[in-house]
């Protein structure tokens, strides 16, 4: 069973069209990315598996359950188990390093004592554990990458949404990074949707590429066969 | 019930608080002598001297708001972004008449040029003629609305992005990066005080009357006292209020509603300061004498009034349980605008509430307040709902419903800065609605909320319209109890009042001043 | 994933949102319903506060019941407690009303706003001066005066001064439309009939009188030397020259074939319907007492006891040494309605 999935999906704001009859489908523990210039629709198949947006027409399921149908929401975000780093990262600045991260632990109900072994375990981790009392604007821009990683995760979620999250950092940071979220997932075991434009990113990162564009998916494959077909059209500029 | 929905009720709760009264009133005025009519309203387009009035009333309104906003703009400029000296200081002298009824500045007025006043002696009588004509209104309600224009436009500057104005640095010299970069970035937040001095200044009755300028406000309800005709006095006040929801229209057409924050940014953000050189005396003393010409005279004129030795003291004894009453009532007054308000705000920042939760709130605010006295009056003094009527809840019900704008628009501001991602990050951790709101969007907002907070209860403290037609016998607030003593009342003693008032209202403006210093710091 | 919690916590919104406005709710009817135990009377009053408090301070203090007022403003343009006694007539919040003069008093009578009570203090004041159903009783009266500047050399000492060509531009008067204004105008209606009456009015607009908003304004115009004299309160004038204002107080028409003063007292009223109608009695019967004219006598609005033998100082006019105009109060109410459209149009509504 795959654990998200958006099934024929169309997503319109004003008179354009995000998605148009878009289906994906990500197995529990799969790494997939979304990959795509700027408007191809993957921050909107990502916001509508979140439960922020609801689509015009087409369905989500999370584990099977549906989650969302045409205009409405079914299932609210905070109880569909899903963890996402955002592109702004959005680490509350009120809250330091361990509110951060307490936050969600609270809201679910762990037990003190639980979430203080939680938080330790994770911030050892990212390697943060010396900053737990620190605000998030007194750290530098790949620890608060960290931090909102580490935030996602202490709460166990069974599939992971990141969008855009490494854009920008400098070269050797995001490479770290992607060893880190690599290394997590290898422990933590949850399925991975990544949305990216950087092919180098998608590549290096995921098992499966949706290549998007102008909300549908164009073509999907590995890595490897999304970058020969890339290879094969004739506007393609870049490198792998 | 969803959080969409909840938010929809709290609204369509203030608005059924608000708009029952003046559907009453206009019930009221289509039905005079118990039969329907649209006599009261049709008899409007005869009366050449309501359109005459309605004439001198928009010049009045409009006049203020361009010099207010001029003079907002420029003084804005040079407290928020130059090196002025004293800039703490000023800005505390500038924005202490918002803290006054205008009535008691033309009091001031008055006292400085009458006969023996200080100007008078050397104006004569062409310094009362000034006065008592609609320059001197202009005058008088410039002085008084100024701070208004200030509050908003200083802070959009102060919150500005400094990124834009460096940007211009690479290529452009002082002047041409204020007029292409710095005053449009700050013109949403000018053009919502303007807006807002036009609203005040088309329903002021206070001033006017006192200066003997005839405006429509007033002859309007003269419709009430003179004829005690409330059908007339309701059809009267319709052009106030369609005036007030086309400027809104209007405004909103031009899509620059998007007023400004008063939730500071510090700024270490890096906005650069702009040396003035040779030019800092000169300007300096211009801006003292700006402020002497405009509040620091009229305030002088009734400090020394106030200075008999007895004047005191019996302003105290006659006005001590008003005092405290007056502060009971404004501080739960901004606290019901500050509850619907931020969820009328919150529901206008995130999309569930339309265009009609800023409109309705702004008709609310142009409306003379003994308009909505008479409509709290005809929809509550029942059998059934005496314990409201006859309790503080009245004067209460009313503050929300006139002055709820101020909640709205403050607290939508402070929330746009809020990058959304901040309440979704806490959705996709588990929490509930509830949790969002307080622990992270309340938080994040915290100074807009408490500015909001602050700028409500001195418009609820110094509110004297609508407190005169509702306050329950023998709970008169202070500003109502300075006008009835007004007739007849010694000048010292009615001086003392004054300065009594305004320093009832010091203490909350201390507050908000430390707030906005604590964050510029 | 949990459904019904999500339910739970969307519904908990809601409920808080309902918490909170039913706590900010009842802490407000706490804080009307702050009542004591102790009697109370209400009264709105159309006398000057700065005169009438004290009046309503002595009868707290000796009476113990708790005296809750609602007090008239100076201009006559706000809405007063006129038209609050009228807002409420279906539901009366006042027990008593304290008109400041009888027009209005009798105005309410013919709005069937107030009850009948013959006051036993009411002995011994002029019938003149009370309604012959009792609902109404004055005291303590203001003369319509003429304030002038001490810089005219010749006095005027007639309203018809008005008329003279050597005053033109110079002389004020309250808007008739309000106020005692209006009373001084019906007055003159029922004694000279329209024609007359209607000929003084166009004839002072022609001799360029300034409207004023209220008496206190026209006073301050002829303090401040802007104008020569206006027709005012006998309390407006008083008080502008303790003030040390330089004007004097002339009281118009005592010649032999002139109109006289008109002399408007303060009138008591009880409302129909008051929430304590026992302790309304009571206090009608202090304020109609020969004690109150004393105070209001001796205060700075040196108003004319109706009663007579009330120990007065010498500046106050006695009601004996003037002669009044002879009018019925309750015709001139009935007057008022009637030149309601000619005042209208003459004011300029």
């Amino acid at each position: 069973m795959s654990l998200l999935n958006l099934k024929d999906i169309t997503k319109i704001y004003g008179t354009r069209k995000a998605l148009d009859n878009f289906s994906l489908k990500v197995m529990e523990g799969e790494r997939v990315a979304l990959l795509g210039p700027s408007g191809c629709g993957k921050t909107t198949a990502l916001r509508l598996l979140a439960g922020f947006e609801s689509p015009d027409r087409g369905q989500v399921e999370i584990a099977g359950v549906p989650a969302a149908a045409e205009g409405r929401i079914l299932l609210p975000p905070e109880a569909r188990s899903l963890g996402m780093v955002f592109q702004d990262l959005a680490l509350w600045p009120h809250f330091t390093v361990r509110g951060n991260l307490e936050f969600g632990l609270k809201a679910k109900g762990v037990p003190a004592k639980e979430r203080k072994a939680r938080i330790r375990e994770m911030l050892e981790r990212v390697e943060l554990l010396e900053y737990v009392a620190a605000k998030p604007a007194a750290l530098s821009g790949g620890q608060q990458q960290r931090v909102a990683l580490a935030r996602a995760l202490v709460l166990r979620p069974r599939a992971l949404l990141m969008d855009e999250p490494l854009s920008s950092l400098d070269v050797d940071l995001n490479r770290r990074l992607r060893e880190e979220i690599l290394r997590l997932h290898q422990e933590f075991q949850f399925a991975l949707l990544y949305v990216t434009h950087d092919r180098g990113e998608a590549s290096a990162l995921t098992e499966r590429v949706v290549l998007m564009k102008l909300g549908q998916a164009e073509m999907e494959g590995t890595p490897d066969q999304v970058r020969a077909y890339l290879e094969g059209q004739s506007d393609y500029r870049g490198h792998w | 019930m969803g959080k969409q929905s909840t938010l929809r009720v709290v609204f369509a709760l203030w608005a059924l608080n608000a708009l029952l009264p003046v559907l009453a009133m206009i019930q009221r005025s289509l039905t005079p002598g118990g039969h329907f009519s649209f006599s009261a309203y049709a008899r409007l387009f005869f009366w050449a001297r309501e359109w005459a009035l309605l004439e001198s009333s928009l010049g009045l309104a409009l006049a203020t708001a361009v010099v207010t906003g001029l003079l907002g703009l420029a003084l804005s400029l040079l407290l928020a972004r130059t090196d002025i000296p004293g800039r703490g200081i000023l800005s505390v002298l500038f924005v202490l008449p918002l803290l006054l009824p205008p009535t008691i500045l033309a009091y001031g007025w008055s006292a400085l040029l009458e006969r023996d006043g200080l100007l008078g002696k050397i104006c004569g009588p062409s310094g009362n003629a000034f006065l008592f004509s609609s320059r001197g209104g202009v005058l008088v309600l410039a002085a008084s609305f100024l701070p208004l224009i200030l509050l908003f436009t200083m802070t959009s500057l102060l919150s500005a992005n400094p990124r834009l104005e460096e940007a211009a640095r690479l290529s452009a010299k002082t002047p041409r990066i204020l007029l292409a970069v710095t005053i449009p970035q700050c013109a949403p937040a000018l053009l919502t005080g303007c807006l807002l001095v036009f609203c005040l200044v088309l329903g002021e009755t206070g001033a006017p009357t006192f200066l003997r300028v005839n405006v429509f406000a007033v002859e309007s309800l003269a419709q009430f006292s003179a004829f005690y005709d409330f059908s007339s006095a309701t059809a009267a006040a319709t052009p106030l209020l369609l005036v007030t929801l086309l400027a809104f229209w209007g405004f909103h057409m031009l899509r620059t509603h998007r007023a400004a924050v008063l939730q500071p940014v510090p700024t270490g953000a890096g906005l650069q300061r702009i040396q003035l050189g040779q030019l800092r005396p000169r300007l300096f003393l211009l801006v003292i004498l700006l402020w002497t010409a405009l509040a620091g005279l009229p305030l002088l004129a009734l400090v020394i009034r106030s200075l008999e030795p007895s004047a005191f003291v019996e302003a105290l004894a006659r006005g001590g349980p008003s005092f405290s009453r007056s502060l009971l009532y404004a501080g739960l007054g901004a606290t019901l605008v500050l509850f619907f308000g931020f969820l009328t705000g919150y529901g206008r920042a995130n999309g569930t509430l339309g265009y009609w939760a800023e409109a309705i709130p702004l008709f609310l605010f142009a409306l003379p307040g003994s308009v909505l006295g008479v409509g709290l009056i005809s929809l509550w003094n029942r059998p059934a709902t005496g314990s409201i009527y006859g309790s503080p809840m009245i004067l209460l019900l009313g503050l929300l419903a006139q002055y709820m704008v101020l909640g709205v628009w403050v607290t939508k501001s402070a929330l746009t800065f809020i990058p959304r991602s901040m309440e979704e990050a806490a959705a996709m951790a588990g929490a509930s609605s509830i949790s969002r709101l307080t622990r992270i969007t309340i938080p994040l907002a915290s100074k807009g909320l408490v500015a909001s907070w602050l700028l409500a209860f001195i418009f609820c403290l110094r509110d004297t319209g609508l407190a005169m037609v509702v306050y329950p016998p023998g709970r008169e607030t202070l500003p109502v109890r300075l006008f009835t003593l007004m007739a007849n009342g010694k000048p010292a003693l009615i001086s003392a009042f004054c300065i009594l008032i305004l320093l009832s209202a010091a203490v909350p403006f201390g507050a908000l001043a430390l707030l906005f210093a604590k964050s510029r710091s | 994933m949990n459904k019904g919690a999500s339910v739970k916590t969307s519904g908990s919104f809601f409920l808080l949102s309902c918490l909170t406005v039913l706590l900010l709710a009842g802490l407000l009817l706490a804080l009307g319903c702050t009542s004591s135990n102790k009697p109370e009377v209400v009264v709105y009053v159309s006398e000057d506060q700065v005169f009438s408090e004290p009046i309503l301070k002595d009868f707290e203090r000796e009476t113990g019941i708790v005296v809750r007022a609602v007090f008239d403003t100076e201009e006559a343009k706000s809405t007063g407690v006129m038209n609050r006694l009228l807002a409420e007539k279906e539901n009366p919040q006042a027990d008593l009303y304290w008109a400041n003069e009888p027009i209005r008093a009798e105005f309410l009578k013919q709005r069937g706003v107030s009850a009948p009570y013959a006051s036993p203090s009411a002995e011994g004041i002029p019938a003149a001066f009370k309604d012959s159903d009792h609902h109404w009783t004055g005291f303590s009266a203001r003369a319509r005066v003429l304030i002038v500047n001490n810089k005219v050399s010749r006095k005027p000492t007639s309203v018809v001064a008005y008329l003279d060509p050597a005053f033109k531009g110079r002389t004020a008067i309250a808007n008739p439309l309000f106020g005692t204004t209006t009373a001084y105008a019906a007055a003159l209606f029922s004694l000279w009939g329209e024609d007359k009456m209607k000929a003084f009015f166009d004839g002072m607009k022609r001799n360029g009188v300034k409207i004023t908003g209220s008496n206190g304004e026209s006073a301050d115009l002829v303090a401040g030397g802007d104008c020569d004299f206006a027709l005012v309160d006998s309390d407006d004038a008083f008080n502008r020259s303790k003030q040390g204002k330089p004007v004097t107080m002339v009281v118009p028409d005592q010649g032999q074939r002139e109109v006289g003063v008109l002399l408007l007292p303060n009138a008591a009223l009880i409302i129909k319907g008051g929430p304590h109608p026992e302790n309304a009695r009571r206090f009608v019967d202090y304020l109609l007492s020969k004690e109150t004219e004393r105070k209001l006598a001796s205060a700075d609005c040196a108003q004319i006891p109706l009663h007579s033998g009330v120990e007065t100082a010498s500046y106050v006019p006695r009601i004996e040494t003037l002669k009044l105009m002879r009018v019925d109060i309750a015709g001139v109410a009935q007057k008022m309605e009637a030149i309601q459209p000619y005042l209208k149009s003459w004011s300029g509504y």
